[in-house]
């Protein structure tokens, strides 16, 4: 009998202790699961990442497409490429790190958003050089049809009314967007801009070239079509 | 007898003034340096007579300057600068054409549509 009660106390005692033990380590399992916060939240940064990375990309490719008439395009493209490295870089870490709490998580997101300012500084800034780049090589091509024309007016004085229109509209031009190598103020102050946590200030910039770069591009159109018309009146 | 040699004499010398004359014309023909002869064309077309070359003719139609307003260097002079207009209306379409193509960075360069789309972190 005691024997018996010896050995039904030994099975319950190993059930017990098999049972406990498988328990803790259920208990533990769990816990790691709930330690890792804001996993729903990494994918949304990781395609922010991703279109951050694609609209660099993008950026870098047409600058590279351009002629760089004031040698603003090399910077800007390492800019933009470092950019991308740095934030293809954080996204692996985000997405590999397992985060303790969601304000951990939040911490890392938010340099995505806050440190690289792809959008709020880097597409504006970079669409403002190509602009200029654009801008001046249609200023160069006017430049030279306002020589020729020169040369052509004669005593047309209809065709010269014009052409000093077309002259005026160029020294507009030149006056905001600067003269190749040497940009426009403007246009220098958006070429130094960095990423900042308080963007007044390459707001400020970054609107004032816009402006400057809608003026211009009205005032090349205004010279070419001054400029047409002196090709007509010497043609009548 | 005398009357007789007289007429002869006479004779003689008018052959001889014959072949002077002869002599003459035929050194005229040939204008005189051995150069050849041009001829020079008539009204009609046919060789009116010769004259030797270096020797003005009458001009042929197409030689002759055109009767109107412009001579033939001025209507030279016009082509060409209607050709140069034509080119720098080609030069005005190119600049043109890159006046277009920046019209997306110009809207692009706008800050206040960009930074919209920077977002916050979740």
């Amino acid at each position: 009998m005691n024997r018996r009660m010896t050995r039904l106390g030994t099975v319950v005692a190993v059930v017990a202790s098999t049972t406990f033990g498988m328990s803790v380590a259920a208990g533990a399992l769990g816990g790691a699961s709930q330690q890792c916060k804001a996993v729903d939240a990494k994918p949304v940064v990781h395609a922010a990442a991703a279109r951050r990375e694609a609209t660099l990309a993008t950026l870098v490719a047409k600058l590279q497409a351009r002629k760089d008439p004031f040698g603003m395009n090399g910077a800007q493209i390492a800019a933009l490429q470092s950019a991308s490295t740095a934030i293809s870089a954080l996204d692996a870490k985000i997405q590999s790190t397992c985060y303790p709490t969601r304000a951990a998580f939040h911490a890392d997101a938010s340099t995505l958003y806050t440190n690289y300012r792809v959008y709020w500084l880097r597409v504006p800034q970079s669409h403002a050089i190509e602009a200029a780049d654009h801008l001046s090589e249609a200023r160069t091509k006017l430049g030279k049809v306002a020589t020729k024309l020169g040369t052509l007016v004669g005593n047309n004085a209809q065709a010269k009314i014009d052409l000093d229109a077309m002259n005026t509209a160029l020294g507009s031009v030149d006056a905001m967007l600067g003269v190749a190598p040497t940009p426009g103020p403007s246009i220098a102050a958006v070429r130094d801009l960095a990423p900042a946590a308080d963007m007044t200030a390459d707001d400020a910039a970054l609107q004032t070239a816009h402006t400057d770069l809608v003026a211009i591009r009205q005032n090349l159109e205004q010279a070419r079509a001054d400029g047409q018309k002196a090709i007509s009146d010497l043609q009548g | 007898m005398r009357t007789t040699r007289a007429r002869r004499l006479a004779l003689g010398a008018r052959s001889s003034w014959v072949v002077v004359a002869a002599l003459a014309l035929a050194t005229a023909g040939c204008g005189g340096s051995g150069s050849k002869a041009t001829p020079i064309v008539g009204s009609t077309g046919s060789p009116a007579t010769t004259a030797p070359s270096g020797v003005a003719g009458n001009p042929t139609k197409s030689q002759k300057p055109a009767t109107g307003a412009s001579t033939p260097a001025t209507t030279s002079s016009n082509a060409a600068k209607n050709a140069e207009l034509a080119a720098l209306e080609q030069q005005l379409s190119a600049a043109g054409s890159l006046i277009s193509a920046s019209g997306s960075a110009v809207s692009g360069s706008d800050v206040n549509a960009a930074k919209a789309q920077e977002g916050s972190a979740p």
